[in-house]
């Protein structure tokens, strides 16, 4: 779970955990990146902001690398700005949710990525 | 039809040439085969600021200090017109000592007589220096307006950005919150509040879709948003639909901020009160009818409905008061129906309920 702004973290890790998923977090894409790439790494699904001030890095660079280490991985991008961006920059098989989202949309997207193991779940 | 000029010999048909040389506005010359001057316009000495002396009987290129050998005039005519009898808007820039920058645009024509192999040649200007500088202009202006508009757009998107991440920091709060209170009731309270920002962020969303505009179509607006209700509201142990039937129209955001708070107190309401027990096929149902200018918004439960003497919950209060203040603001009136089926409460806007504030 990657998402800059505390709070907003605290309440997404909150929902996931509650839904029963064991939750890493990082603050920067790079920091996410870095983690990714452990060797031991367990991370099954990503949840990433898109915008991830002020590095140099955003949340689709998260993605693409993840999906470099692992071709399936579920992503759920999450972003203030609309969707238009997300076809162009999102990689396949991937939800966006808009800001402000409740938490139970994200905990679905991410839930429904894993069951269905590949296919879209649109937003 | 062919007519004859009133012309009785050479002399006349000379004055008359020259008459219609004199009237020409733009600056005209009469060439010989060796490109010297044998008529200028009146216009031509205006314009270039020569004098007739100096003029006839010179070498075009000779011409003020030779200000018309431009490369551009030799290829003209010597090149270009030779091999063709006319050449019409050719382009030639030039700065003239006395004018400055000029565009002109040249008309050569040569005139062969048949009796004789002298010739002549026309050559007409038209200064199009100041047609060229508003063209440039606009087209600036064009280019500029471009630059701006792209710069909006992303200013643009870069509100939307900071908009939603804002709501969600609210929300995020308030969620917050709302898990670390002990006390019941003032969990519910943050949770409605959550549910209050969501609402209101749904029209964010909705026109971050299109594009700016600030008109959003009602009808997938408020699915959008029961979806939203229903996704943070409503538990795996008492599930409930919620469906929306809608007439499709486009109303102002700001209209659509108040009606999507009204339908989220109602909608919260009903799932608070509607169904104290499990109920297995409860639903809530969502309807907006559009006619002409007035509208309804209806929104019912399966539930258990209210009883008529029943005062109003003490956290239901709030509720009441914002859907009645929202729809007072809306020109519309609430009424409230109960009955075995269920509860409904709809929000009407008829024109004869207000005739005034129709431009509101």
């Amino acid at each position: 779970m990657v998402e800059d702004e505390t709070l907003i973290e605290e309440v997404v890790v909150l929902g996931l955990e509650d839904a029963g998923y064991a939750v890493a977090t990082a603050h920067t894409a790079e920091e996410a990146i870095a983690s990714l790439e452990k060797t031991d790494s367990t991370v099954r699904a990503i949840v990433t902001d898109v915008n991830l001030v002020p590095n140099k890095l955003t949340g689709w660079d998260v993605a693409r690398r993840a999906r470099e280490l692992t071709a399936d991985i579920p992503i759920v991008y999450m972003s203030g700005a609309s969707g238009h961006e997300w076809t162009s920059h999102g990689v396949p098989n991937s939800v966006l949710i808009a800001k402000p989202f409740a938490i139970g949309q994200i905990v679905t997207a991410v839930s429904q990525l894993l069951n269905a193991g590949g296919p879209t779940v649109g937003e | 039809m062919s007519t004859t000029l009133p012309v009785r010999n050479l002399e006349e048909a000379n004055l008359l040439a020259q008459a219609i040389v004199n009237t020409i506005p733009e600056p005209f010359l009469v060439l010989d085969a060796d490109l010297r001057v044998l008529e200028a316009s009146r216009s031509f000495y205006e314009i270039f600021k020569v004098e007739p002396a100096e003029t006839q009987g010179c070498l075009l290129y000779a011409l003020g200090h030779g200000q018309w050998d431009i490369p551009a005039l030799r290829l003209l005519l010597e090149t270009i017109l030779p091999e063709r009898v006319a050449m019409d808007g050719f382009e030639v820039d030039h700065d003239f000592p006395a004018i400055g920058h000029r565009i002109m645009l040249l008309n050569a024509r040569k005139v062969l007589y048949d009796e004789s192999d002298t010739m002549a040649i026309l050559l007409a200007f038209r200064d199009v220096t100041e047609r060229r500088a508003i063209e440039h202009e606009k087209q600036a202006l064009l280019e500029r307006s471009e630059e701006l508009r792209l710069q909006n757009e992303v200013l643009l998107q870069e509100m939307k950005h900071r908009v939603g991440n804002s709501l969600q920091i609210i929300a995020s709060i308030l969620l917050l919150k709302a898990r670390a209170v002990s006390s019941d009731e003032t969990r519910f309270h943050l949770q409605d509040a959550h549910q209050r920002v969501m609402s209101v962020a749904v029209v964010q969303q909705h026109l971050d879709m299109t594009n700016g505009i600030d008109q959003i179509e009602v009808g997938t607006y408020l699915e959008k948003l029961s979806a939203g209700l229903g996704a943070s509201m409503i538990g795996d142990n008492q599930p409930v639909t919620i469906t929306v039937v809608s007439d499709s129209g486009m109303i102002p955001s700001a209209k659509a901020v108040s009606l999507g708070l009204i339908v989220t107190e109602l909608v919260i309401n009903a799932l608070k009160y509607a169904f104290p027990e499990i109920h297995h096929q409860a639903a809530i149902a969502v309807r907006y009818t559009i006619d002409q200018n007035d509208w309804t918004l209806i929104v019912s439960d399966n539930g258990v409905g209210k009883a008529p003497n029943q005062a109003p919950k003490a956290d239901g209060g709030l509720g009441t008061t914002i859907v009645a203040a929202l729809a007072k603001q809306l020109d519309a009136k609430v009424t409230m129906k109960t009955d075995p089926a269920g509860f409904t409460v709809s929000v009407a806007r008829t024109l004869a309920a207000a005739p005034l504030l129709e431009a509101a």
